[in-house]
């Protein structure tokens, strides 16, 4: 093993060590929609300028919200934060009427809790296509790579994605970025990036001696 | 001439681009209609159906009483023992704790199951994707559905219920209850005659079977022994009928009843049998409030027949249909809790298709600087290289909408991807035809590099190709034809175009 590889190895070793003890304490963050949080549904009656809405619930709730029309015809919005305050939501309300003319008052309006999405809800369905996927392609590698030495070839083929994985695992816990629908894409580049140092890899490694 | 065919491919590039980018539009209606379709969007990019399911009004009622119950009877007991040492009370009071938190598991653990059979329920209908989520505190259960054909039937299964039940005929006590169901099958058969007979195979509990054994022992299941008892209920009622009418011709015949006496020993046996059958009551199989006739009862297995029918197809496929319903119902598994929906909406995506359009424009942008950088590395070759990307991008965008290919986020991810390899290909292409004079050769040598390099990629491409799930198989989807398209269009136009330049 070369001294570059080492120390890369170290500084990975060393990020999944940090990001194992953050997510075992802290846990992930997740991105909103996946997140515990409250809403309120506002029924406007006509259609609605989502960016007009979206700039009244920044100035209200912060920017860490959503904002979404409703219903086939688009003429009712929900908005969603973390948690959303009585003050809050009137201030909300009252500047939409400002701009739309409609019924629902302030005191009409609910503020409903929302859910969280289990983090392993979202990401179970890749787990099984993954493991397939990993499976076949080590076949592949140990038939096309059988005179780099077999043994060689498997330990590259598991252990790259799976250590590129955990990198990635650890840097989205270290930073604090949102756990969230973008997350499934990052785990696929970083897949095929792998698989890819791993051919690469595998192609310098030197012809074993039969 | 060299240059009239070059001059061609670029026209029949430029027209691709102005299709796939532009579109072609025409008045229909007084307005102007693209006719080229548009992209299908996954419901993370376009909109999604969520459901709101909340514990039935009357089952958090029932929570309730049990919980005023406990507390009522722990009051109760708090102020007798306050008569009694201060010892006692502290413990009571432990103990209506402990019961609390017992409860309370209870019932967040009956929650985590009617979650996980709406799951089973979904996978079971072949659901393609969704997203479920679970309020502990009140049992609210939000399901995130993709907007399609089948996303009322999803919805309906989602708090159907199915209830299978033995009852005793005349006082509708339940004998055997759905808990004690372990699955159902269901299958069909054609008899001699041509008809159709559409079964239901359930299966029991080893609890429900001790319990099937005892309902056996005192009642009639199965259709042939009802039958029989019936045919014999009717027979008696009609030859009781006739005695009556005969009583008064009676003694004209007392002859006949010394001759009948020897006979009497040789009947009893045959009456007593009678009598132990007569004497079984009768129990039917009651599915969702409707009787079914039991053809086997074998091992822990009751066969059901739901429907038969001889040529009427839409009467069979409605027996099939609803066959294999109570056979999801149960094999999905039971839920403890009965639930309602509370909610049901039409959401559009919080991505809007201002924020799609300005990250395209972002990837265009960065693909246009690498294209440049090709056109000033590689001269003519990196300007000829360059267009022929171009119609590269606009086949590919054809393609993906014409093979209804629904783009998630993964799918812009494959995307991506596949814009980056035929980069790669190019950039390795051009590199090749510098070094090596022979264009076919440095083609030759470029596919090998590239297709050799791809192949686990291709691999997971196949593999996502298959799954069921619409994020997974969007990216696979997308990916394939990017990787088709990416062989053949570099063969065909690329290679044309570098063939022609060094004429």
């Amino acid at each position: 093993m070369k001294k570059r590889d080492i120390i890369i190895l170290a500084i990975m070793m060393i990020i999944i060590v940090i990001g194992i003890i953050l997510a075992s304490t802290i846990g992930f963050k997740k991105q909103l929609r996946f997140s515990d949080s409250q809403k309120i549904d506002i029924f406007v009656g006509q259609k609605i300028d989502l960016n007009k809405v979206k700039d009244i619930a920044n100035e209200a709730i912060g920017h860490k919200n959503m904002v979404q029309t409703i219903e086939i015809y688009g003429d009712m919005v929900t908005i969603r934060a973390q948690s959303i305050s009585e003050e809050q939501k009137n201030t909300i309300i009252n500047k939409i009427k400002e701009i739309y003319e409609f019924e629902q008052t302030a005191e009409d309006t609910k503020i409903e809790n929302i859910p969280a999405t289990r983090i392993r809800d979202i990401l179970k369905k890749y787990i099984l296509p993954f493991a397939i996927s990993e499976f076949i392609i080590l076949i592949y590698m140990m038939i096309r790579y059988y005179k780099k030495g077999v043994l060689k070839v498997i330990i590259n083929t598991i252990l790259i994605p799976l250590l590129l994985e955990l990198v990635l695992l650890s840097i989205l816990v270290i930073t604090r970025i949102p756990i969230g629908i973008f997350t499934p894409s990052l785990i696929l580049i970083v897949f095929i990036i792998s698989m890819i140092i791993v051919i690469n890899r595998t192609e310098k490694l030197k012809d074993r001696k039969i | 001439m060299r240059k009239v065919k070059i001059i061609t491919i670029i026209l029949a590039i430029l027209l691709l681009s102005l299709i796939a980018f532009g579109g072609i539009y025409i008045q229909t209606q007084n307005r102007m209609e693209n006719k080229v379709r548009g992209y299908q969007l996954g419901r993370e990019l376009d909109s999604q159906r969520v459901v709101e399911l909340k514990v039935a009004e009357e089952e958090s009622d029932e929570e309730n009483t049990e919980t005023t119950d406990n507390a009522e009877t722990t009051q109760n007991t708090e102020t007798t023992e306050s008569t009694e040492e201060t010892e006692n009370t502290e413990n009571a009071e432990n103990t209506t704790e402990k019961n609390e938190e017992e409860l309370k598991k209870e019932t967040i653990n009956n929650y985590e199951i009617v979650k996980q059979t709406i799951e089973n329920r979904l996978d079971a209908l072949n659901a393609t994707d969704y997203t479920i989520s679970l309020n502990k505190n009140d049992g609210t259960i939000r399901v995130e559905l993709p907007e399609n054909e089948f996303t009322d039937m999803y919805i309906y299964y989602l708090t159907a219920e199915s209830l299978i039940e033995i009852k005793d005929k005349e006082s509708e006590e339940v004998l055997l209850d759905n808990d004690m169901i372990k699955k159902a099958h269901y299958s069909y058969n054609v008899n001699n005659s041509g008809s159709y007979q559409i079964h239901e195979e359930i299966e029991l509990t080893k609890e429900g079977q001790a319990k099937l054994n005892e309902i056996l022992n005192n009642y009639a299941l199965l259709q042939t022994e009802i039958d029989g008892i019936e045919e014999k209920e009717d027979n008696t009622e009609s030859t009781t009928e006739n005695t009556t009418s005969t009583e008064n011709t009676t003694a004209s015949v007392t002859t006949e009843n010394v001759q009948n006496e020897t006979n009497t020993t040789q009947t009893t046996e045959n009456t007593e049998e009678d009598n132990s059958e007569q004497s079984k009551k009768i129990a039917n199989l009651v599915i969702d409030d409707t009787t079914y006739e039991v053809t086997k009862i074998e091992d822990n297995k009751i066969t059901v027949q739901i429907g038969t029918d001889t040529s009427n197809t839409t009467y069979v496929n409605n027996y099939m249909s609803q066959a294999a319903e109570i056979a999801m119902l149960q094999n999905s598994g039971k839920m403890p809790i009965k639930y309602e929906t509370y909610s049901n909406r039409y959401e559009y995506s919080d991505i809007t298709k201002q924020q799609i359009e300005i990250f395209a424009l972002i990837v265009l942008g960065i693909l246009l600087i690498v294209l440049i950088v090709f056109c000033i590395k590689y001269k003519m070759s990196g300007l000829l290289v360059s267009i022929s990307f171009v119609g590269f991008l606009a086949i590919y965008s054809l393609i993906i909408r014409y093979t209804n290919v629904m783009i998630s986020i993964e799918g812009i991810c494959a995307i991506i991807l596949i814009i980056f390899i035929n980069l790669s290909f190019n950039q390795k292409l051009l590199e090749k035809t510098k070094k090596v004079n022979l264009l076919n050769e440095a083609l030759k040598l470029t596919y090998k590099d590239i297709f050799s390099k791809i192949v686990p990629i291709i691999i997971l491409t196949i593999v996502t190709c298959l799954t069921k799930w619409d994020n997974l198989s969007s990216f696979g989807m997308v990916m394939f034809w990017g990787i088709v398209l990416i062989a053949i269009y570099n063969l065909l136009v690329t290679r044309t175009f570098l063939k022609l330049k060094k004429q």
